[in-house]
């Protein structure tokens, strides 16, 4: 199938004269297959959306974890709707602020208030101040490779930094405890956080999930020197269990941050934490031009209310194990050895001894002329909005991208 | 690591010269290669005995073409010293050539991916940031042109570059559509977002050293002269 372009290819060509690089950021085209995924959407709904030249895509990605119960989900947007003929952005907060930490507090197990921002970064390096405040400590723990936002002091890029960014940021790899407690041991009692997401989700990698007891020993170092754990929820939450990706790993962090989900596409993070932190995050200034949107507040309220009424965690996960179940056999049949790593509602796909990522890349092609919206670099996200017949069109369409990549790879 | 963070320029410039006339040498233009040495007192030899330069003069003589040589060394070794001028003079040469052949890109891809070399194996931060990727390499290469310039850590514990057919295998790709694309590359004209996305280059592979690569070389290209 022959994708249509051109709409796509003028947009980004005036883009290229007033916007750097035409697009930047995880949605650049580079960093991806960036001939064959399109560059603007028009539309979407549900699962499925509609480039700017009219190509229909399946999409796997659900604006990179930001939509989880579908595109334009018509209870969200209509609950929206009526708080934004009210207005979105006041001199004070509207009501909805103080429903929606009520909502949030009283589903997250440990958390005691709420605060609100735009993005995961806000807050991710906000929450790292909070624990500097509290404990008085400079360094912080992170996993090495682990994205926590666009901050100089964790960004994936390499330009506009100092030194100085990155000199309080220490690093360890991602289940190797041995090595964090020698982390400990070395700056003991000058490290103020811990910062991790739920499992590692690398990009270019496949995802590892904690090893057997990586939490409660997270926990129990955390606890013994003082430190404050900080789980960075802002790509999984909501997608393993509606309260918080903790309850699914049976751990409890101190502060933690949501973002993507939480609004299903409606710009919203926020960060839950204890009552022994309210008093520090009192210290640390936080605000933003349009941080009290209310229209998000309603969408994040609205989109809490229905993963807890619809399980939709539950659901996602089922309809992840199905997808990634039927994309393995069809793999097997063909004798390509993929595993979905990772979640099944936020799988990564993994060919083994693809280390250099050109078979993936050459699947995510194929399978893009079939209107797969399939990421060759990142983790993959079912909504809740994929039905099973969905999943099955998917999955013969992924199994005619095997069967021309076997062709391809023996031409 | 030898910490030469104050001569990285000159040293990336004098290296550049190197890899240009290495690539000058499988063209057959040229008779030997061009090492080059650092020396003491901030000087820089190029090609052996004799032609022996100050770092400033030597940037000054790849930027403009021309610059005062120490006396001493160039008349104890005048044989020799005229000898290198005369390699100097054909890879400048090959770099004014008003037309954008395969000889003026691959010397230009291959000096200024050498020049980066030498920041990724002498800056510091550099030197770290590519720290994890010694396993990989990376071939940049021209559609159509037969040019192939490798980008890999080498048995010395260096980063190197070399180029044509190598044993090496490659962890990601780098194809310039044309000779012209992969020139304005070479000049600093390349939008390196913009590029994949319109065709202008292929990429494949495991891309974050590409990437990093790609950051060390817009930074080396501000930083060191060139024959361009």
């Amino acid at each position: 199938m022959s994708l249509k372009h051109e709409k796509s290819d003028n947009l980004f060509s005036r883009a290229m004269n007033v916007i750097p690089g035409g697009i930047y950021g995880h949605v650049s085209p580079v960093a991806g297959l960036p001939l064959h995924l399109p560059k603007y959407v028009q539309e979407a709904s549900g699962c499925r959306f509609i480039d700017v030249d009219g190509n229909e895509w399946i999409d796997f990605m659900c604006g990179f974890g930001a939509i989880l119960h579908g595109y334009s989900n018509s209870e969200i947007d209509d609950f929206a709707n009526e708080q934004r003929k009210k207005g979105a952005v006041f001199n004070q907060p509207s009501p909805v602020m103080v429903e929606l930490a009520e909502s949030l507090t009283s589903k997250i197990d440990f958390a005691d208030w709420a605060v609100f921002a735009k993005n995961g970064s806000d807050l991710t390096t906000w929450a790292i101040r909070v624990a500097r405040e509290q404990t008085q400590r400079p360094f912080v723990i992170k996993a090495k490779g682990a994205y926590h936002g666009v901050d100089a002091w964790c960004d994936p890029g390499f330009g506009g930094r100092v030194d100085d960014d990155r000199s309080k940021v220490l690093e360890f790899p991602w289940n190797d405890l041995d090595y964090l407690k020698s982390l400990l041991n070395t700056y003991s009692n000058q490290v103020s956080a811990i910062i991790l997401t739920p499992y590692h989700h690398a990009a270019f990698a496949p995802s590892i999930m904690p090893a057997e007891g990586f939490w409660s020993q997270i926990e129990k170092e955390c606890q013994k020197n003082g430190i404050i754990l900080i789980l960075d929820d802002v790509r999984v939450g909501g997608r393993l269990h509606d309260g918080g990706s903790h309850r699914y790993f049976n751990f409890t962090p101190d502060l933690s941050i949501y973002s993507k989900a939480l609004g299903n596409g409606y710009a919203i993070s926020a960060c839950t934490g204890k009552k022994f932190l309210k008093n520090a995050s009192k210290e640390v200034f936080l605000t933003g031009s349009c941080w009290n949107d209310a229209v998000a507040m309603s969408a994040a309220l609205k989109s809490l209310e229905i993963s807890h009424k619809d399980k939709v965690a539950e659901s996602i996960t089922a309809k992840g194990e199905y997808f990634c179940k039927g994309l393995c056999t069809r793999a097997k049949k063909y004798n390509l050895p993929l595993t979905m790593t990772g979640p099944f509602s936020m799988p990564y796909p993994w060919f083994e001894g693809d280390e250099n990522l050109f078979r993936i890349q050459k699947f995510c092609k194929i399978a893009a002329g079939k209107g797969l919206y399939f990421h060759p670099h990142h983790n993959w996200f079912v909504s809740n909005s994929h039905s099973i017949a969905d999943l099955d069109l998917a999955l013969d369409l992924a199994d005619e991208a095997m069967n021309e990549l076997l062709h391809l790879e023996n031409s | 690591m030898r910490d030469l963070d104050n001569r990285v320029v000159a040293y990336a410039a004098a290296l550049s010269i190197q890899a240009s006339s290495e690539e000058l040498l499988k063209k057959e233009k040229v008779s030997r290669v061009l090492k080059v040495k650092l020396l003491n007192h901030g000087l820089v030899e190029v090609g052996g005995p004799g032609l022996c330069f100050k770092e400033k003069k030597l940037l000054k003589a790849v930027e403009v073409g021309f610059a005062i040589p120490q006396l001493l060394p160039l008349i104890l070794n005048l044989k020799n010293s005229l000898d290198s001028i005369f390699i100097l003079f054909k890879i400048r040469q090959s770099f004014l050539s008003k037309v954008i052949n395969c000889e003026k890109v691959s010397l230009g891809l291959r000096a200024g991916l050498a020049g980066t070399a030498v920041f990724a194996n002498y800056n510091l931060n550099y030197n770290e940031l590519l720290k994890e990727h010694r396993d990989e390499v990376v071939l940049f290469a021209v559609a159509n042109s037969g040019i192939e310039i490798w980008f890999y850590f080498s048995s010395d514990n260096l980063w190197a570059v070399d180029s044509g057919k190598t044993s090496l295998n490659p962890t990601s790709i780098f194809t310039f559509k044309d000779l012209s694309v992969a020139y304005s590359a070479m000049i600093g004209w390349f939008d390196h977002l913009a590029g994949p996305a319109v065709g202008d280059v292929k990429i494949s592979g495991k891309l974050t050293l590409l990437d990093k690569i790609g950051y060390i070389s817009r930074k080396v290209q501000k930083q060191v002269p060139s024959m361009l």
